[in-house]
């Protein structure tokens, strides 16, 4: 009787799934659909995004990237008409996306530099950077990316690898069946939001509902809002010597950024948006000075009236902020060669 | 914790099969305990505040129990009895509180007008299920069919946590034997490979086909409502695609749970042979969640035919009286009781009139059959079997009741259920729309794909059959085979096989983690 030799079969199972996982993982994509795996929830700019870079010939002069309060603090259309007021005419763009997480900015800044020459990039920062990376890198960012350890400890490289067959599957399927998997193949200008898309104000949520932007948050909530936010908080657990593996998201990613940036010849700021009575001082305040100015709105953080939660800023208060940046951002364009 | 999930899967598991077997070699007694405390910690993790209940309710009946058989040994009828019916008052009391009390009370309320207020009560995870367990073995142990045991042994049997959530319901004489023979440590390798196989056939079933339907069927029935009108396509849509997320949801679920239970040495029992391949109710339910319907024909039904039977006997009874009696009592009794134990709400009790319905319909037709023969016979004539058509005609009138009867038990209210039954019996229009976003193809290959295995491809245990899949495969062996004839082999195209649906099915857990549909029972 022959021996069944039980181990190695099963050793040979989960081998040869991991090897459907690999040969999964290399099937090709289609880049436009994958900018539209977001389409449905909060993330879904990212389509915009996609589009304004390729298929959009306006060009790019001052690009934001950040987290969501970049987005409600930043408006890019009422930033264009200022500068062109002082004598700058420049193309803004916001393409912030909420939620923290550097690797997306990373991303997002490598795509628009394959099309676009942007003279300045304005990456938003918060208190604390975070220790994961963001929730939806794994679903636009190349499979490359996604399979190489961006950098030793990184605690978001497993859980995004392991979405990659899985990813390449449905947009290689996506190829032949695209309105099955809900994904465009082609570009439709017809429901292209334009150039210069509003990220402040008003935010419409996947679900339908609108999340009003104009009106400043009660005092109640803001006092919640801040408790949640602080009890979440957590001071540096490894120390300064691995910073660079507790915090590596942020300083890899923001690394990259900056050598991206110049090897493009941009010139690259900082943007630092408080919380509602939150410090003006950042934990990572020295290593972002490394690469570029860092502008404080810290001025921010005392004016209940210019919040609409705890850490995003009303139209009004955006409309603050984006007149405060107009000095500073002019400075970096007229700076530009 | 659920199966299909990236935490289970290369967290718990891998951990649990490390730790229990690494001790299993040193001492089988430390792989016992680390597996009791690793399945109560698979427990805990969904909801911590609930397992001093799982606990309790393991501590009182290993109690109880063990009062039954001494006083059962020591020949004391009464005090068993006595035992016996406390155990399980307690046991179906803790259940009731939990699952029936606000029912209850909003009902009162309704029909008396009444202002009674009870806080909502949270229902405990899996306590329809480990409540039955314990129940079962009170009764057994009143019967002499479980013996006492160790407390760890009793624990280990109570928590195994491949059973622990969702069942297969087992009995002691089931499980307690393997923990205690040699088989148990032994065979490790050959273990392992059958039951990943068999977990990876089940996470497909759940992944892959189950969580695709439920993407067309939940719009479906969350459309219903006051106002919605289904037309005929859109209500059969839902009806259909409902019926095959919950079968292979489940049965998916129970082939996870074999899978597991056999990687760590226990073969489970069946839950599911093929039973949407019936021809007819009674058939049917012999094939859905079978150990519920043990359970309930162990423990309900024969306790209450019996007597009904002798009764009607007694009185001289005969004809329609006497099948009213010693089987539609019962039978409504019995079915209730499986609608009202999935939930507490009037299109449970519904759906459990109406199998009560189909199978007195069933059992009618049985005995007029009976009687026809019996008749023919005396003419010297043979009633021929079925032929192909009219076999057709059972599978497809059995197929049809059990959907109307499913469109109830998914609905939220019996609104809902009537507004589907009008949409698919055309009474709502004929129009050929269904308001699925992303429907057509996908739709359309899923549904195909799902009643094709159902109707063609081999079950899991019959896909299994060289390695004795579960414990009561002997007995189920040789019934429903399928048209496509293929037993795993641990060959080239077995383990691609394997790989394939194993890779498949962790992969599609990224659409995101599902809960199990029996989870909410």
């Amino acid at each position: 009787m022959k021996a069944l030799r039980a181990g190695r079969k099963t050793w040979a199972i989960i081998g040869i799934a991991f090897a459907f996982a690999i040969a999964a993982s290399l099937l090709p994509d289609v880049p436009y659909q994958r900018w539209q795996l977001l389409d449905g929830t909060i993330h879904a700019r990212a389509r915009w995004i996609y589009e304004r870079v390729h298929y959009d010939p306006t060009p790019i002069d001052v690009v934001f990237i950040g987290p969501s309060r970049v987005g409600a603090a930043v408006s890019a259309p009422r930033l264009s008409r200022r500068l062109a007021e002082a004598g700058l005419p420049s193309h803004v763009v916001n393409f912030s996306l909420p939620e923290t997480g550097r690797d997306i900015n990373a991303t997002i800044f490598d795509e628009m530099l394959k099309r676009k020459q942007p003279k300045l990039v304005v990456i938003g920062v918060i208190e604390k950077p975070s220790r994961y990376g963001h929730a939806a890198f794994k679903y636009i960012a190349p499979a490359g990316d996604l399979a190489r350890p961006p950098f030793f400890g990184s605690i978001s490289y497993l859980p995004d690898l392991i979405y990659l067959p899985y990813r390449q599957m449905e947009l290689f399927t996506a190829r032949f069946m695209p309105s099955a998997l809900g994904l465009s193949e082609q570009f439709d200008p017809r429901k292209y939001p334009g150039s210069a898309v509003e990220t402040t104000g008003d935010v419409i949520l996947p679900d339908g509902t609108v999340k009003n932007g104009t009106v400043p948050a009660s005092a109640a909530e803001l006092a919640r809002g801040v408790a949640k936010l602080e009890r979440g908080m957590t001071a540096p657990l490894l120390g300064p010597a691995l910073a660079d593996v507790e915090f590596g998201d942020e300083r890899h990613y923001i690394r990259h950024i900056v050598a991206a940036a110049r090897a493009h010849g941009v010139r690259v700021a900082f943007l630092a948006l408080p919380y509602y009575t939150g410090p003006s001082s950042l934990q990572e305040d020295a290593f972002y000075r490394n690469s570029g100015p860092v502008w404080n709105a810290g001025f921010l953080a005392s004016h209940a009236e210019w919040y609409g939660d705890y850490g995003h800023l009303t139209s009004t208060g955006a409309g603050v902020l984006t007149d405060w940046l107009v000095q500073p951002v002019s400075a970096e364009l007229q700076g530009h060669p | 914790m659920l199966f299909n999930s990236f935490v289970f899967i290369f967290g718990f598991l891998p951990i649990a099969f490390v730790v229990t077997y690494a001790l299993g070699r040193w001492r089988q007694a430390a792989a016992k305990l680390a597996l009791t405390l690793l399945s109560l910690g698979f427990y805990t993790w969904w909801r911590p505040a609930h397992l001093p209940l799982l606990l309790g309710s393991i501590l009182f009946n290993y109690f109880v129990g063990g009062i039954i058989q001494r006083a059962r040994a020591e020949g004391r009828g009464r005090a068993v009895t006595a035992w016996v019916t406390f155990g399980v008052l307690a046991d179906v009391a803790l259940l009731g509180w939990f699952k029936y009390a606000n029912f209850v009370v909003d009902n009162v309320n309704a029909v008396l007008g009444s202002h009674y207020e009870l806080a909502h009560i949270a229902l405990p995870l899996a306590i329809s299920f480990f409540t039955f367990q314990k129940i079962a073995y009170l009764i057994d142990s009143a019967r002499g069919e479980a013996k006492k045991m160790r407390f760890l042994d009793f624990a280990l049997f109570a928590a195994f946590f491949p059973q622990l959530i969702a069942g297969p319901i087992v009995h002691y004489k089931e499980i307690v034997p393997q923990l205690g023979n040699r088989l148990w440590g032994r065979l490790i390798s050959r273990n392992v490979m059958v039951g990943l196989v068999i977990f990876a056939i089940g996470l497909f079933k759940k992944t892959v086909i189950a969580d695709t339907l439920s993407s067309y069927a939940n719009p479906l029935f969350d459309a219903a409502g006051p106002g919605y009108h289904f037309n005929i396509l859109s209500a059969w849509l839902a009806a259909v695609t409902f019926t095959l997320q919950l079968y292979f949801d489940f049965s998916g679920y129970s082939d996870m749970a074999i899978g597991l239970g056999r990687i760590f040495g226990v073969k489970l029992p069946l839950n599911f042979h093929s039973p949407l391949r019936a021809a007819s109710i009674i058939d049917y339910w012999r094939r859905w969640h079978m150990t519920l319907q043990r359970f309930i024909v162990a423990y309900i039904f024969q306790p209450l035919a019996l007597p009904l039977n002798r009764m009607a006997a007694q009185r001289g009874l005969t004809g329609w009286t006497a099948f009213a009696i010693a089987m539609g009592i019962p039978t409504f009794v019995t079915f209730v009781a499986v609608g009202v134990w999935h939930g507490a709400g009037w299109t449970f009790v519904t759906f459990g009139v109406m199998h009560a319905v189909y199978i007195c319909v069933n059992e009618a037709w049985r005995e007029r059959r009976k009687n026809l023969r019996r008749r023919l016979k005396k003419q010297k004539i043979v009633l021929a079997d079925p032929g192909v058509g009219e076999r057709a005609f059972y599978h497809i009138l059995t197929l049809v009741a059990v959907v109307y009867g499913n469109v109830m038990f998914r609905a939220a209210s019996v609104g809902d259920a009537l507004s589907l039954w009008s949409g698919m019996s055309g009474l709502s229009g004929l129009g050929l729309s269904a308001p699925i976003p992303n429907a057509g193809w996908g739709l359309a290959v899923t549904i195909l794909l799902g009643t094709s295995l159902i109707a063609f491809a081999p079950n899991t245990q019959q896909i299994m059959r060289r390695f004795d899949p579960a414990y009561n495969w002997k007995e189920w062996r040789d019934v429903a085979p399928s048209l496509l004839n293929w037993t795993w082999k641990p060959n080239a195209v077995g383990l691609i096989f394997a790989g394939l649906v194993l890779f498949l099915g962790i992969m599609f857990v990224q659409r995101g983690q599902a809960i199990f549909l029996y989870f909410n029972f």
